[in-house]
């Protein structure tokens, strides 16, 4: 018994290495060299250039705005409003972004540490040991700055830096990060990683990140760029914090590791397959579900290729996921192996690439040969099944000289644990700093360009004596300025190191500043606001009868569709910005620049459109509007809910297959996915839409949209009057239902589990957020849908579009509760639609979540032929029943709520609740607005006259019903919103 | 008659086997309680052993019941919770989903049912009863009845007969029934949610409420229910309901339900107090955990002690909807006696019951495995077949299909079984279906018997306790081949006695189609 024991003991032990300090991966190396200095980059500027811009005195006024000249040379009003500054990073709290060691560098020689930075030299004039002190002395002051705001972070930070940031699975997560780097946006502006070639616009230089920043602040950093850099030039790009996460440590992958641990085996992710409903057709043989977008349900190590992992795991469907780093002995062939069940997939990638792939249902074993080299390979299992089998297993084993014979995976693998901090030494003690340094952040200059909070404003202004040492805008010589030796060369004087042609623009501008006034026409405000926020660097333009802009060669390769749909460059690519301000509604310009809503492109391309500032999106939105729109093009067409159900018919696969490359809603098209019909109508101008229906090409070069009338024949004679006017103002009348359009034609719908009424009403009775542990959702073939909550006996919930997902009532144990599968979701007051207030004074009832009954007792429903249910409660003597119906209108369809109200022998008055918020405002007979979202009108076969009340700290749209004995009224309330 | 002549024979030797294979694969008790999914874990490995062996086991079953499967229609969820035949003779099958469908054509042999449904959107419906006209179903939050007013099979008024219970929305708080007494209430039995703690927040959860259907009034009878997924009223009139062991119930049970009665379970507890309770609340509070059952009366006199305990896994893992035998001998020859699911072995059991003492307690066989999947609810038919509604989801199970009906139609030939099991003032008399062969069934080396008992605790699930071989000390066959007397040593009152009878043989020399019984003495008779 004994010997057997040991040796199991010592199997047991596991295999750590512990590494004081890794080798440096492959990644950036610092670029500074010392004799090549980089002029500034302005992106925006050289896409202009590139496309031949000749109009050298605009290309100055970009250059004057995005290097902040302004902020020191004084202009006159006009100039100041036509050129806005930038404004310089916010330096609050500076220390806990950037490392001591790092800032003083980069005061000292910023061109060194970040060649291309827009950032003049201001220390330039010093002795380099002067230099040095004076920027110590300047990063003790920055670091003290907001110290005294939040010690703890402060401490936080600190430890950031000096013990590090823990990554567990490093290397799947600097996998991810790497994707997210080269996918969703980042590289249209800085220069993307693992090529050789040149990217034809310069990038956006990074600092050493290494050296300056922990991955915590970074990650902060990326989720909201614009606390430190309010200016916006970095924009957000939506990323989710574990997103921001994985992209940090990518990007300080190389950061010193306090410890490297690597450990025998792999790094896990086991993820359960979202699809879990077997009862669907070609369930089984579905392809594996797309591991990258997908969010793991466990995480950890293991260090055998095992699917008995240490992790709470479901007997669902599901997929797992093994990372690690393979190290080859030798260069050569090496023969992979993949076994595993008849019923799973498997798949081996190494580096970039899947080398060898086992499918479902196929034999057992799948083997493949790859060249490789000696030495540590990023390496991926991933595994993948459906149903389920009596001994699951996956096996893989690798043969190949010098492995002979074959050798498991796992003998070669081996998985890191982390900590990352920067490179630079930690931060010396440093409040002794504060009065000296202060003087210096006046006397070099920083105050003009970084904002100073946390510094007494009085004090900051005296301190910014060097703004009345640069002479006014407008007393500039310009055939002088910017000619070294003459100019910026003083001991205080910024150095940008501007190259010629960034010379050349600038005196031209100044040339022509002083006659030019505030505003720009149109189209040079476009081209001015596109180069300084480098919209360039996705979106291509006209700028007369050139196009600007769009990525360049070597970054368009990695814009990519989601999936690898075969969508063309259309689907890839943002859309060109030609008559962008024709095409798009006001309101739908401005949800889209500030980045809130109506990104109908992101589901199905990898980069996103980032958000930017209100103020800039005013000015670029209005400026789009007065270049490209055209009159007229905002009138709707006249509506009829006749035309829209043409529309309707037209959309589906019996006629004009719309719906075969756009998806409705929430419901996938059948082909390719794009985008979604169901925002049309809050996007586009009626007008645009007309023209690009008639012939999408004229207006969209290249497009997959076919022309639907060419030669104007004419189709289906039974629908729009058989007219290409009437059948485009069918299809309008269709879109402009938004969320609420039926389904048409041939367009599969949802998931196996999500409900869709397509011919008759659902009753469905489920638990719902905020509806409650008993609530009916109701959803019609309108879409328009409601979530009744029969404990408290109130419509809670009003949405359109999709209805909803059963997944949290009908899969596994099921007890979830879900929102809407929709969107425009009304939420109705919190209490009751009856009361019985005995007095108008009472506070409205409202329900708690154990509490019931409070708007009467929930007696049931009842269907008519149509399926449609009236809700049945009573209160007090008085039987209510109330129907939702869908009312038909463009813009989205409404909701009636019908009420028959019965009395009994002794009823007593009640009070009806018709709306409640902050502002009501009567708008139109017997019709009131609610907080500008909501309008409620009432009709009665009874005279009723609607009080406005306010209780309990909320504005009430209430209506006192009194009925004789016996007696019944009807009352119809329309929710429009 | 049918093929009576040449019998298998290998059921019961595998029988043996598989039962020792899972003895030797019994679960050591956990330190501290298991959850769910820990306990899943386990279960997990005793199935694999568990399906090698029933295909041959149930071969032999099929000779005597056969089960017909009801084909689906193409994406059909057929996830049974209620299951009953109407008074015009369809088969009406209500859904974990929600649906309910009128099944047309389910008699047919091969089936070839037509569904319609009569119903959607249904809150997990979990009982059918057909009432006046009505269909009552208990949902999640309320007792219901529908009805189809225009006859086009299709439900079209849905009434709330009672809310008087809540529901916060925890998964685990399924509703079952309703079932009707004599007395025309209907009694619906409560789950207690299951999840962290602390789990729900709900008031009478765990509690079995009685509704007066002409009034919705709604009483609150008994309390300590645990997961009563099986209520039924017996052809006397008594209720009797089936709970899944966990916590605080730590075996799964048959039990009769009173008003008043306390089953276990604290959850509840605290309804006892509220001034519709119709249990007296505990005089100690909380049950403290690891007191034997047997014993907990001392403690808490309402407490109800089980009619029948089904150890784990031997006698299935969840009991589920029970059935008595009505069918006046159109199902065989056990008229009388009760038939239980089990949602995870995907099988029947069978129970013979007799009152000693005051209390209702008997014996538990298996009857029929190799259903489709875990069996929920069951439904004798007219001509005396007997449909199972069957799903295991979100708990899994034996079965090969997540969900199905199935028909189990007696084919004529009477199976070898023990037909009652008797408790006697030192022993057992045991019945058979038919005559024994005297030899061996006269022998006490043909049987082997042990007894155990459980304790109720916060453990999920619980071993079995205080285990002791059972001597044989004769056995004793009468003059007419029919009933043997075994007198054993020591009888213990309190204690599941399960016994084997793997030597006994028929007349014609068979073995027993199923040779073991599990019985759950609670009193032992004075004589």
């Amino acid at each position: 018994m004994q010997a057997p024991r040991s040796a199991e003991i010592v199997r047991f032990v596991p295999l750590i290495c512990v590494i004081a300090m890794a080798a440096p991966r492959a990644g950036v190396q610092a670029q500074a060299s010392a004799g090549s200095l980089s002029p500034p980059v302005v992106p925006g500027y050289e896409h202009l250039r590139l496309a031949g811009a000749t109009d050298e005195a605009a290309l100055g006024e970009i250059l004057l705005g995005e290097l902040n000249c302004l902020s020191c040379h004084q202009a006159t009003e006009a100039t100041a409003r036509r050129i806005p500054t930038k404004t310089a990073p916010d330096l609050d709290r500076i220390g806990e972004r950037a490392t001591d060691r790092w800032l003083a560098d980069y005061l000292t020689e910023p061109h060194e540490q970040k060649p291309g930075s827009t950032m003049p030299e201001m220390l330039h004039s010093l002795e380099p040991d002067e230099g040095q002190r004076v920027a110590g002395t300047l990063v003790g002051y920055l670091a003290f700055r907001g110290a005294e705001a939040a010690p703890e972070d402060q401490d936080a930070a600190r430890s950031d830096f000096t013990d590090g940031f823990p990554v567990h699975r490093f290397r799947s997560t600097v996998e991810r990060g790497r994707r997210l780097f080269h996918s969703v946006g980042c590289v249209a502006c800085h220069a993307p990683e693992g090529t050789d070639e040149e990217p034809g616009v310069p990038s956006v230089p990074l600092p050493d990140l290494n050296a300056k920043i922990s991955v915590a602040a970074l990650t902060d950093f990326l989720l909201e760029p614009r606390g430190a850099r309010p200016s916006g030039r970095m924009p957000p790009l939506h990323l989710a914090r574990d997103e921001a996460e994985d992209i940090a440590v990518y990007l300080l992958r190389s950061q010193a590791p306090l410890v490297v641990e690597r450990r025998r085996g792999f790094e896990f992710e086991y993820f359960l397959d979202p699809e879990q409903d077997e009862d669907v057709a070609g369930f089984f043989d579905r392809p594996a579900p797309n591991l990258d977008r997908a969010e793991p349900a466990a995480v950890g190590h293991i260090a055998a290729l095992s699917l008995n992992l240490p992790a709470k795991m479901n007997y669902g469907n599901h997929a797992v996921r093994f990372s690690s780093l393979m190290t080859l002995p030798a260069a050569g062939k090496y023969t992979f192996t993949l076994a595993s069940d008849r019923r799973s997939g498997l798949s081996l990638r190494v580096g970039e690439e899947v080398v060898a792939a086992k499918p479902q249902f196929s034999a057992r074993e799948s083997a493949a040969d790859v060249e490789l080299l000696a030495g540590d390979h990023p390496m991926e299992v991933a595994y993948f099944i459906r149903g389920s089998v009596e001994e699951p297993f996956l096996e893989v084993r690798v043969s190949g000289n010098p492995l002979q014979p074959e050798t498991p995976l796992a003998d070669l693998t081996s998985y890191e644990n982390v900590r990352l901090r920067p490179t630079s030494a930690p931060p010396a003690p440093r409040n002794w700093y504060e009065e000296s340094g202060s003087a210096l952040f006046a006397r070099f200059g920083c105050a003009s360009c970084h904002s100073s909070p946390g510094v007494d404003p009085e004090r900051g202004r005296s301190y910014a004596v060097s703004r009345d040492k640069a002479p006014d805008l407008s007393a500039l010589d310009p055939d002088q300025v910017l000619a070294e030796p003459v100019m910026h060369t003083g001991p205080t004087s910024p150095r940008y190191r501007l190259a010629d042609d960034q010379k050349r623009a600038i005196r031209a501008a100044l040339a022509s500043l002083r006659d030019l006034p505030a505003q720009r026409p149109p189209d040079r405000e476009i081209v001015h606001t596109m180069a300084s926020f480098n919209c360039y660097a996705c979106h291509q333009r006209q700028v007369g009868d050139t196009v600007v802009g769009g990525p360049d060669a070597v970054r368009a390769r990695y814009f990519r569709v989601v999936n690898d749909q075969d969508l063309g460059d259309e689907g890839r690519l943002p859309p060109p910005l030609h008559g962008a301000g024709g095409k798009l509604k006001p309101q739908a310009l401005h949800s889209i620049l500030e980045g809130s809503d109506l990104h109908v492109r992101r589901d199905f391309m990898e980069v996103r459109m980032p958000s930017f500032p209100g103020g800039t999106v005013e000015r670029l939105a209005v400026a789009l509007e007065a270049a490209d729109a055209s009159a007229g093009d905002l009138d709707e067409p006249p509506f009829s809910s006749a035309a829209a159900d043409d529309g309707l018919e037209l959309m589906g696969t019996n006629a004009l297959s719309c719906i075969t490359c756009h998806d409705i809603h929430t419901n996938r098209a059948p082909g390719v996915s794009t985008i979604d019909l169901a925002t049309s109508w809050e996007r586009l101008r009626p007008g645009w839409v007309d023209r690009f229906l008639r012939d999408p090409a004229a207006i969209r070069p290249g497009t997959r949209m076919p022309a639907f009338w060419p030669e104007s024949a004419e189709n289906f004679e039974h629908l729009g009057g058989g007219s290409v006017d009437g059948q485009i103002e069918a299809l309008w009348s269709f879109l402009s239902l938004g969320t609420s359009m039926p389904t048409p034609e041939g367009m599969e719908v949802g998931s196996e589990m999500v409900l869709v009424p397509d011919d008759r009403p659902l009753v469905f009775r489920t638990h719902m957020i905020d509806v409650g542990p008993r609530s009916i959702a109701i959803g019609f073939p309108e879409n328009v849908h409601v979530g009744f909550d029969a404990n408290n006996v109130r419509l809670a919930k009003v949405w359109r579009g999709g209805f909803f997902d059963a997944k949290g009532t009908w899969q596994g144990r099921a007890g979830q509760f879900y929102g809407p599968y929709g969107t425009d979701v009304l939420n109705l007051p919190p209490g009751p639609a009856f009361a019985d207030l005995e007095d108008i004074d009472n506070p409205w009832p409202t329900a708690g979540r154990n509490d019931r009954n409070v708007g009467g007792r929930f007696l049931g429903y009842r269907l008519d032929e149509q399926g449609r249910p009236a809700l049945r409660y009573r209160l007090g003597d008085i039987l209510i029943e109330e129907a939702p119906i869908p009312l038909i209108a463009g813009g989205g369809t409404d909701l009636i709520r019908r009420f028959r109200l019965s009395a009994g022998p002794a009823p007593r008055p009640l009070f009806l609740l018709l709306a409640e918020g902050e502002k009501i405002a009567s708008i139109a007979e017997r019709t009131w607005r609610v907080d500008e979202t909501l309008d409620v009108s009432v009709a009665s076969t009874a005279d009723l006259e609607p009080i406005i009340r306010d209780s309990q700290g909320v504005r009430q749209l209430l209506q006192r019903i009194e009925l004789q004995p016996d007696d019944t009224l009807e009352l119809d309330v329309t929710l429009s919103w | 008659m049918l093929r009576q002549d040449h019998p298998t024979n290998v059921g019961p030797t595998v029988a043996v086997a598989l039962l020792t294979a899972l003895l030797l694969t019994w679960p050591l008790p956990a330190q501290a309680p298991l959850d769910e999914d820990d306990w899943r874990g386990r279960e997990k490995e005793l199935l694999a052993s568990q399906r090698a062996s029933l295909g041959s086991q149930t071969d032999a079953e099929e000779l005597y019941y056969r089960v017909l499967t009801m084909p689906l229609n193409e994406g059909m969820s057929m996830e049974v919770g209620g299951l009953l035949q109407l008074s015009d003779g369809r088969i009406m099958a209500g859904t974990r989903r929600g649906e309910i469908f009128i099944i047309e054509n389910a008699f047919s042999d091969p089936p070839k049912p037509v569904f319609k449904q009569w119903a959607f959107g249904l809150g997990q419906p979990l009982g059918l009863l057909e009432l006046d006209g009505w269909i009552y179903t208990a949902q999640r939050g309320e007792l219901t009845r529908m009805r189809d007013t225009d006859g086009d099979d299709r439900a079209d008024v849905f009434e709330t007969v009672t809310d008087s219970w809540e529901t916060s929305g925890d998964y685990h708080e399924y509703v079952f029934g309703p079932r009707r007494t004599p007395d025309g209430k209907l009694w619906v039995t409560l789950n207690i949610p299951f999840g962290d703690q602390p789990y729900g927040f709900a008031p009478w959860r765990g509690w079995a409420v009685r509704v007066d259907p002409a009034t919705g009034d709604t009483e609150f009878v008994a309390a300590g229910l645990r997961s009563p997924a099986g209520v039924e009223v017996s052809p006397w009139g008594e209720v009797f309901y089936t709970d899944n062991q966990g916590e605080w119930n730590n075996a799964s049970k048959l039990s009769l339900i009173e008003v008043g009665d306390f089953h276990g379970h604290p959850h509840g507890m605290a309804s006892t107090r509220h001034p519709d309770s119709q249990v007296e609340p505990p005089p100690e509070g909380q049950p403290e955990g690891g007191t034997y059952m047997k014993d907990l009366h001392e403690l808490i006199p309402n407490y109800r002690m089980p009619s029948i305990w089904f150890p784990y896994v031997k006698m299935g893992q969840s009991p589920s909807g029970l059935r008595w035998d009505t069918t006046g001998g159109k199902f065989g020859p056990f008229e009388g006696q009760v038939f239980v699911g089990d949602q995870h072995h995907a099988m029947v059991m069978r129970v013979f019951l007799e009152k000693v003492g005051g209390h209702w307690q008997g014996a538990a066989f298996n009857f029929r495995r190799g259903l489709d999947s875990g069996v929920i609810r069951l439904a004798f038919a007219d001509d005396g077949s007997l449909f199972a509604g069957m799903s295991d989801r979100g708990w899994g199970g034996v079965g090969p299909e997540p969900h199905g009906l199935q028909r189990i139609v007696w084919t004529g030939a009477v199976p070898f079984e023990v037909h009652e099991m008797r408790a006697r003032p030192n022993g057992f008399e045991l019945t058979f279906t038919g005559t024994v062969d005297p030899e061996t069934a006269g022998h006490p080396a043909s049987y082997r018997m042990e007894s155990y008992t459980y304790r109720l605790s916060e453990n999920y699930g619980g071993p079995e306790e205080d285990k002791l071989d059972v001597a044989i000390r004769s056995a004793r066959v009468a003059a007419d081949g029919m009933s043997v007397r075994l007198a054993v040593e020591p009888l213990r009152a309190g204690y599941v006695h399960e016994l084997h009878l793997h030597g006994v043989r028929s007349s014609d020399g068979e073995a027993l189609l199923h040779p073991d019984a599990y019985y759950t003495l609670v009193n032992i008779p004075a004589r």
